[in-house]
């Protein structure tokens, strides 16, 4: 009997695994499941979903995996297009693929507050619930980060948690929802940097622009 | 005359959905709209990159050339926006999807506050009421449907929607049945 537990983060950032921050985070847990022995995989699942082969090896990823760990970007409210193909694609398959599993949502959004998160880690966990998995709960964190070195800390108490087959503790979700700056400077901070990347691509007096303005003015 | 735009965001052969939709077109008809549906499995959409290039490079229209364009051009041009959909985990599919994440180029990338939250503010004068329809085969009362509710009530809040409703259909439901709650939920948002 196999005792070496497999962890698989799937990447749903189209971004890719390199340049997505929710890659980068959930690369910090991948280390500290590896540290305690785990066998780990990562996946960009935008490639996977686009091919039959990439949603074959999806599937055999998914399989082969005891945790599964979906870092996402918040998306309009929900998940991004891939990630709901990849749920699909799953879901369609269930029936080949084994149910003892354990799966964990890293969800970032791009607004300050973690809470915005919420419809997508409820719609993580219906995905969990309908394939028979156990769910070990969404980590929601808002666009301004969490405080100082709580990576570390989320990651270690993450693993220990995954590997004891328990939910993450409700104490890490708060310690991740917590923001790293008020809103007031995130709103002030995120306001310079959109006009500056507007004004270094030439179009900071077109940042307002209505292309569609014809039909606005009907 | 007001227009009513649909996103029909049903999957390749999904059962039933194909008769809903052309329910929903039947309603639309009865009323004193303009109706357009646009059939999203059909049109070439790719996935949002997530490079925001629609807000700080080409502001206001997606740097892809596709059909996700010509869907935020009548979204935007339209008084409604009726999103019709299986509910996927609570969710929309993978379909409609693809198209609500590339109709972010309606907005401005700039924040504001709305509610005690922050959220971007709007690029237009004026944005469509929004209606969400949600096709189930599992029966109502699940929590994947309070979930869809919850999310359509964060969506009209970032889509800036003047008002909104949801109906939820059981697909097992007769289609004089189906077609009294989609008429229902548009006379909420002032189609009838």
């Amino acid at each position: 009997m196999r005792t070496t537990k497999r962890a698989l983060l799937l990447v749903g950032s189209p971004k890719g695994l390199a340049r997505s921050l929710g890659s980068r985070r959930g690369a910090v847990i991948l280390d500290a499941l590896q540290d305690r022995g785990a066998e780990v995989q990562k996946m960009h699942i935008l490639p996977a979903v686009s091919s039959a082969a990439g949603k074959r090896a999806l599937l055999d990823a998914v399989q082969r995996a005891d945790k599964i760990l979906l870092a996402a970007p918040l998306y309009v409210d929900s998940l991004p297009a891939p990630v709901i193909t990849a749920f699909e694609t799953l879901s369609e398959s269930r029936a080949e693929i084994r149910d003892d599993k354990q799966m964990l949502a890293l969800l970032n959004c791009g607004y300050p507050e973690a809470s915005q998160n919420a419809v997508a880690v409820q719609i993580c966990q219906s995905f969990a619930q309908a394939m028979g998995w156990a769910w070990a709960g969404g980590i929601a964190i808002g666009g301004a980060g969490f405080r100082g070195d709580a990576m570390q800390r989320i990651a270690a108490r993450v693993a220990d948690a995954l590997l004891q087959e328990e939910p993450v503790p409700e104490e890490i979700i708060r310690l991740a929802a917590a923001p790293a700056m008020p809103t007031w400077l995130y709103v002030l901070g995120g306001n310079l940097m959109w006009r500056r990347q507007a004004r270094g691509n030439g179009v900071r007096r077109r940042l307002r622009a209505r292309p569609y303005v014809k039909l606005d003015d009907r | 005359m007001a227009t009513v735009v649909v996103l029909d965001g049903s999957r390749p052969a999904e059962q039933g959905m194909e008769g809903i939709c052309r329910l929903l077109t039947d309603v639309l008809h009865a009323t004193s709209v303009r109706e357009e549906t646009l059939c999203l499995r059909e049109l070439e959409i790719a996935a949002c990159q997530g490079c925001f290039a629609c807000w700080t490079r080409t502001p206001g229209e997606c740097v892809i050339d596709d059909a996700a364009r010509g869907v935020a051009r009548a979204v935007i041009g339209g008084d409604v926006t009726v999103l019709l959909t299986p509910i996927v985990f609570g969710g929309v599919s993978s379909d409609l999807k693809k198209a609500v994440d590339r109709l972010i180029p309606l907005y401005s990338p700039l924040f504001r506050r709305v509610r005690g939250e922050v959220h971007h503010r709007p690029r237009y004068s004026r944005y469509p009421s929004l209606v969400g329809i949600g096709v189930t085969d599992r029966g109502l009362g699940t929590n994947d449907e309070q979930v869809f509710r919850r999310l359509f009530d964060r969506i009209a809040v970032n889509f800036m929607s003047p008002s909104h409703g949801v109906a939820i259909l059981d697909a097992a439901d007769a289609h004089e049945q189906m077609a009294q709650a989609i008429r229902e939920v548009l006379a909420g948002v002032g189609v009838s």
